[in-house]
């Protein structure tokens, strides 16, 4: 992949922003892959990590290894609750081409805000990811 | 009526915190990940993929270990502060059927309760595989962290 290609797939992925409602049963999901109770009741506040499970890609997905996540970084802001409708959007920051030993990869910078229904930044993250092909 | 102890003054730079075990670290666990964080890079259930990357496993996912410094983080505040931001550099794979060891380390500290964590990730052999930073803010009137 060149860095247009990487771009366009970027924004394939990512271009528009997400909206995703926080349910109970994706939180009770993450409590128990973390084997934490489940102590939400019905508007409770979440996890501040259950944040990283949204605007996620469940598919498609590519028949090979093509990336690997070098780094994450959240800022959480505000508390989230069971029953908020949280807005993703994310922005490809830069492209950086680096040698590999197995030839050409790129590092991504990229930066995501998500803000719930009545417009409040509830947190920021940014990732970096390397991806060759 | 209750007595309110400064929580910062029980806190030292330096002092580490309870350690969190988590594992092996099994097939199951990591589909359950998938699942969990709506992501099904098959990297991390398909061992063909994972060799076609020279990996000798299916690695544990990043995410996973962003979570556990987390969690170890957050268990230890309990209901005593929150957690204001946290950041990963995922060094190292982990593979599949290891145990991880989540460690922190107070690294800064300031008399209104902001504090920072040096916060890593261990791989079997105590190697550190992913290293990050946690801010938190501690509760003035919080009971004393331990």
């Amino acid at each position: 992949m060149n860095p247009d290609e990487i771009r366009a797939d970027f924004l394939f992925r990512y271009g528009t922003p997400r909206s995703e409602a926080v349910e109970a049963g994706r939180v009770r999901d993450f409590l128990l892959a973390m084997d934490e109770p489940d102590p939400l009741a019905s508007g409770g506040p979440v996890p501040s990590l259950f944040l990283l499970t949204l605007a996620r890609t469940r598919r498609p997905q590519p028949a090979k290894g093509t990336s690997v996540n070098a780094g994450d970084e959240f800022e959480f802001i505000a508390t989230v609750f069971v029953g908020d409708r949280i807005t993703i959007e994310r922005r490809l920051c830069e492209i950086e081409k680096k040698k590999g030993r197995h030839g050409d990869m790129y590092l991504l910078r990229s930066e995501a805000t998500y803000v719930n229904q009545r417009g409040k930044l509830v947190a920021r993250a940014k990732s970096t990811s390397l991806r060759w092909e | 009526m209750g007595v309110n102890v400064s929580t910062h003054d029980d806190l030292r730079v330096g002092d580490e915190i309870p350690a969190l075990r988590k594992g092996p670290v099994n097939r199951q666990r990591l589909v359950e990940w998938c699942a969990a964080e709506n992501d099904y890079y098959p990297l991390h259930y398909d061992e063909r993929v994972a060799a076609a990357m020279g990996l000798p496993g299916t690695p544990i996912q990043g995410t996973y270990k962003l979570a556990l410094m987390g969690q170890v983080v957050t268990r230890w505040l309990a209901e005593r502060g929150v957690l204001l931001g946290l950041s990963a550099r995922y060094r190292g794979p982990n593979m599949e059927g290891e145990v991880l060891v989540a460690r922190a380390r107070i690294a800064t500290i300031e008399a209104d309760g902001l504090a920072t964590l040096e916060v890593w990730i261990e791989g079997p052999g105590g190697e550190r595989t992913t290293d990050g930073i946690a801010s938190v803010r501690i509760a003035s009137d919080a009971p004393p962290v331990v």
